[in-house]
């Protein structure tokens, strides 16, 4: 039943180490740029054999069923040690959607495969003309008989080259109202008609991709929750993730990193460093607390409200304060170009985490927008019409 | 554009809601009894608070020594928070840090001038934490009743914050009397009476000066919020031996104690400022209408109100944290550390949104008039005071203990 829930919340934090001790492969320990699939395959296949592989997912559904409590320590102690992100958004995303919303049918189809690390998952939301405006994609779906036949493209999917399966938000119907014609869909990348094309970022890393859907027949069946209703869907899976986006985690190994490159162009012992270096954990400790009390809130059961916002923003901004002070700091370093296969970080390699650091600011929401709602839910600050 | 101003109005009482969240997460006590104790604690500052004037008070007290209002100092003693730390075998409360910023928060909301982290946390937490019971039992119920406001005197030089060394005020005992010669600056607080740090034969010792003691001068310095500091000179001020609040050792620990815990205080003051400025703001960006609408409408100005709002709850956690250590955590060491964070950035967020706070008011900010210029002034004082936010960064910068420790 309660494995992973029984006994104190150190014993539990013990027997994340051990098992992680034991079973990751200690050169994928912090990498600088995300994994390639082949690369952490076998750690997703042991992490399916041992019943690890998805710690949010109720027992039932072949998950480890951890209270939020339990599950915010499994992540600190991933973080802690190291641990890659599995490029699967199946764990993720996929799961929780189906086990709330999908059919029985749908359930049995698709969760045991990614239980068992078969099917990988990707996001096809954004498009070349909805990125943050979201609502406005185009990407169509139109009904004919009892399939799907859709037409359109997808762009900054992560990891769609890797991936087996995506699920897509597309158009099924034009309104006054443009997120009520918005439905989800799922289907398997070896759909005829389908394209991926990887996009090289300025980091030398083809992380995400283009994905062009030519008439891609999907069935009826493939169709996740009601006819247009999509966007709720999509959006009812927020929880957690408005958390883990506002992570101090970046942040943190970031300072880390900064004296560490201090210490190696010896300066660690400046005033002028020391000066920035404190501000800089200022910053941090004010960042852990306040992701402290979001986490608070999840692992009480309560919903997180619009103020979480706030969080991402810090987040992803305190990160950016701290690779630009590295970069600063690091002279003619900083202008050296990154290998771009490599997996540890060089001590001197500050370019890396400077590009790191530019993606967070702009997805999952761009601070620019996350500003806007908290202007019109925290503030009370009237959207101009 | 009626709908727009009617859902904010709706929008603003759960807004009221969201910003008591923060500073109740960093202040409030968790139990069900303390909890409700320090509920009904911030009711009575802020009754007390309204029916005194509100903010408005303040422009008939500033500019006019004391520069506070002495029948309302009295009511406050009457209300017990004078004791509030003092132990209750003194008469006092006996409570601690959680309490004290719990009516320092409110306080700063209503902008009062009245000098309860100089006399309540500075100048009697000195006194408490010494070591001459004769003179605690009689100098204590004077302070804790309202009749003597006390001032601690450390500081003799601007941008100081070393109070272990006051070089340049010294004492010399001779008998049954110690005789003291001179100076301190930037003495906050009421000029009723001196706990006075000087360096003697056997290192530093903390004395008791009455106000009216023969050889001592208090000038006053009007300060921008129009309360007031001294300078104070001291010719062959003559004190009876038994003065001696704390010496040697002892004289340096309570004075840790007394400066840190009043750094704490006046931090909690500076979150109240913050809170009821932006919430003023927030309040003028809804009405006033430019251009045909509410000029919060503006993206600019939303995004700017919103970096004031993170601010502000970076504050409120840098606090929460304070508040902790200060209830859990017994080294000294990392209790100065706390202080020193939370004065830093309480400090530095406060001056970031009260200058924004007059900016966004247009024109309107820069008249006295507008009562938004008031906290700006409040907190220019306040940063001063207790060592600014860059002294603290800089004093951080050098704790080699605190930089490893900082990360796990």
């Amino acid at each position: 039943m309660d494995e992973f829930n029984r006994g104190t919340d150190d014993e539990f934090r013990g027997k994340v180490r051990q098992f992680l001790a034991d079973h990751y492969p200690p050169e994928l320990r912090n990498p600088i740029r995300r994994l390639k699939l082949r690369e952490i395959r076998e750690w997703q296949i042991t992490l399916s054999r041992k019943g690890w592989i998805a710690p949010n997912w109720p027992v039932e559904f072949g998950g480890m069923g951890l209270t939020p409590r339990r599950l915010l320590i499994l992540i600190e102690e991933q973080e802690r040690w190291g641990v890659a992100q599995t490029p699967d958004m199946g764990i993720t995303m996929v799961g929780p959607l189906l086990i709330q919303h999908g059919t029985r049918d749908q359930q049995e189809e698709y969760l045991p495969k990614i239980i068992k690390a078969e099917n990988i998952w990707c996001q096809g939301y954004s498009e070349p003309n909805a990125g943050s405006d979201l609502a406005s994609l185009r990407t169509e779906a139109r009904v004919s008989d009892d399939h799907f036949v859709v037409t359109g493209q997808k762009i900054w999917t992560t990891l769609a080259d890797d991936a087996t399966h995506m699920f897509l938000l597309v158009r099924t119907a034009r309104g006054e109202r443009k997120h009520e014609g918005i439905s989800f869909l799922l289907t398997p990348m070896s759909a005829p008609g389908i394209t991926v094309k990887p996009i090289v970022n300025i980091a030398g890393q083809a992380e995400f991709c283009e994905v062009f859907l030519d008439n891609v027949r999907v069935p009826m069946r493939n169709l996740v929750g009601p006819l247009h209703g999509g966007w709720t869907i999509a959006k009812s899976l927020l929880g957690f993730e408005r958390l883990f986006v506002g992570s101090p985690k970046y942040a943190r190994h970031a300072l880390t990193h900064l004296h560490q490159v201090a210490v190696e162009l010896g300066i660690g012992d400046t005033p002028r460093y020391r000066e920035r270096y404190a501000e800089l954990i200022l910053d941090v400790l004010d960042l852990e607390t306040m992701y402290a009390r979001f986490a608070q809130i999840v692992t009480s059961g309560k919903a997180l409200g619009p103020q979480v916002s706030l969080l991402k923003i810090c987040a992803t901004e305190c990160f950016q304060k701290i690779t630009n002070c590295m970069m600063e700091l690091s002279a003619e370093y900083a202008s050296i170009a990154p290998s771009h296969n490599a997996l540890q970080a060089q001590a001197t390699d500050v370019l890396s985490s400077f590009y790191r650091s530019i993606p967070p600011a702009i997805y999952s929401g761009s601070n620019e927008i996350m500003r806007n709602s908290l202007a019109r839910d925290v503030l009370g600050l009237a959207t101009a019409r | 554009m009626k709908n727009g101003v009617a859902n904010a109005s709706a929008n603003t009482m759960t807004q009221i809601d969201n910003f008591s969240i923060s500073s109740d997460a960093a202040l409030l006590g968790r139990d069900t009894e303390t909890l409700e104790r320090h509920t009904l604690l911030r009711e009575t500052v802020t009754s007390l608070m309204e029916a005194s004037g509100g903010v408005s008070r303040i422009r008939g007290l500033r500019g006019r020594s004391p520069g506070f209002d002495k029948p309302l100092w009295k009511k406050m003693a009457d209300l017990g928070w004078l004791g509030i730390p003092v132990p209750e075998e003194f008469g006092g409360l006996g409570l601690g840090i959680r309490d004290m910023c719990i009516v320092a928060h409110e306080l700063g909301k209503w902008l009062a001038p009245e000098p309860l982290a100089a006399s309540m946390a500075l100048a009697t937490g000195a006194i408490w934490r010494g070591d001459n019971t004769s003179l605690k039992t009689e100098l204590l119920p004077q302070a804790m009743s309202g009749e003597l406001c006390m001032a601690l005197a450390w500081q003799e030089r601007v941008g100081e914050i070393d109070f272990a060394a006051p070089n340049l005020t010294r004492a010399i005992r001779r008998g049954g009397e110690i005789t003291i010669n001179g100076r301190k600056s930037f003495v906050h607080g009421a000029p009723d009476g001196f706990i006075v740090s000087a360096s003697g034969d056997d290192g530093m010792g903390v004395y008791w000066v009455p106000g009216d003691a023969h050889g001592l001068t208090a000038t006053p310095i009007q300060l921008a919020d129009g309360t007031f500091a001294s300078d104070l000179t001291f010719v062959d001020v003559k004190v009876p031996a038994d003065s001696i609040v704390a010496s040697g050792k002892g004289a340096n620990a309570a004075l840790a104690a007394a400066i840190d815990d009043a750094m704490v205080v006046v931090s909690a003051e500076l979150l109240g400022i913050m809170e009821a400025v932006l919430q003023q703001t927030l309040e003028y960006l809804r009405a006033r209408v430019q251009f045909g609408r509410p000029i919060g409408e503006f993206q600019a100005l939303q995004h700017r109100a919103v970096d004031l709002l993170m601010a502000k709850e970076l504050a409120s956690c840098a606090l929460s944290d304070a508040i902790d250590t200060f209830e859990f955590e017994a080294d000294l060491e990392r209790r100065a550390e706390a202080a020193m964070r939370v004065k830093f950035r309480t400090s530095r967020s406060a001056l970031a949104i009260t200058r924004a706070a007059v900016h966004l008011h247009g024109a309107m900010g820069f008249t006295d008039e507008c009562n938004v210029g008031l906290y700006l002034k409040r907190v220019i004082v306040l940063n001063s005071w207790l060592g600014n936010h860059d002294l603290h960064l800089q004093r951080l910068s050098n704790q080699i203990g605190w930089l490893t420790r900082a990360w796990h």
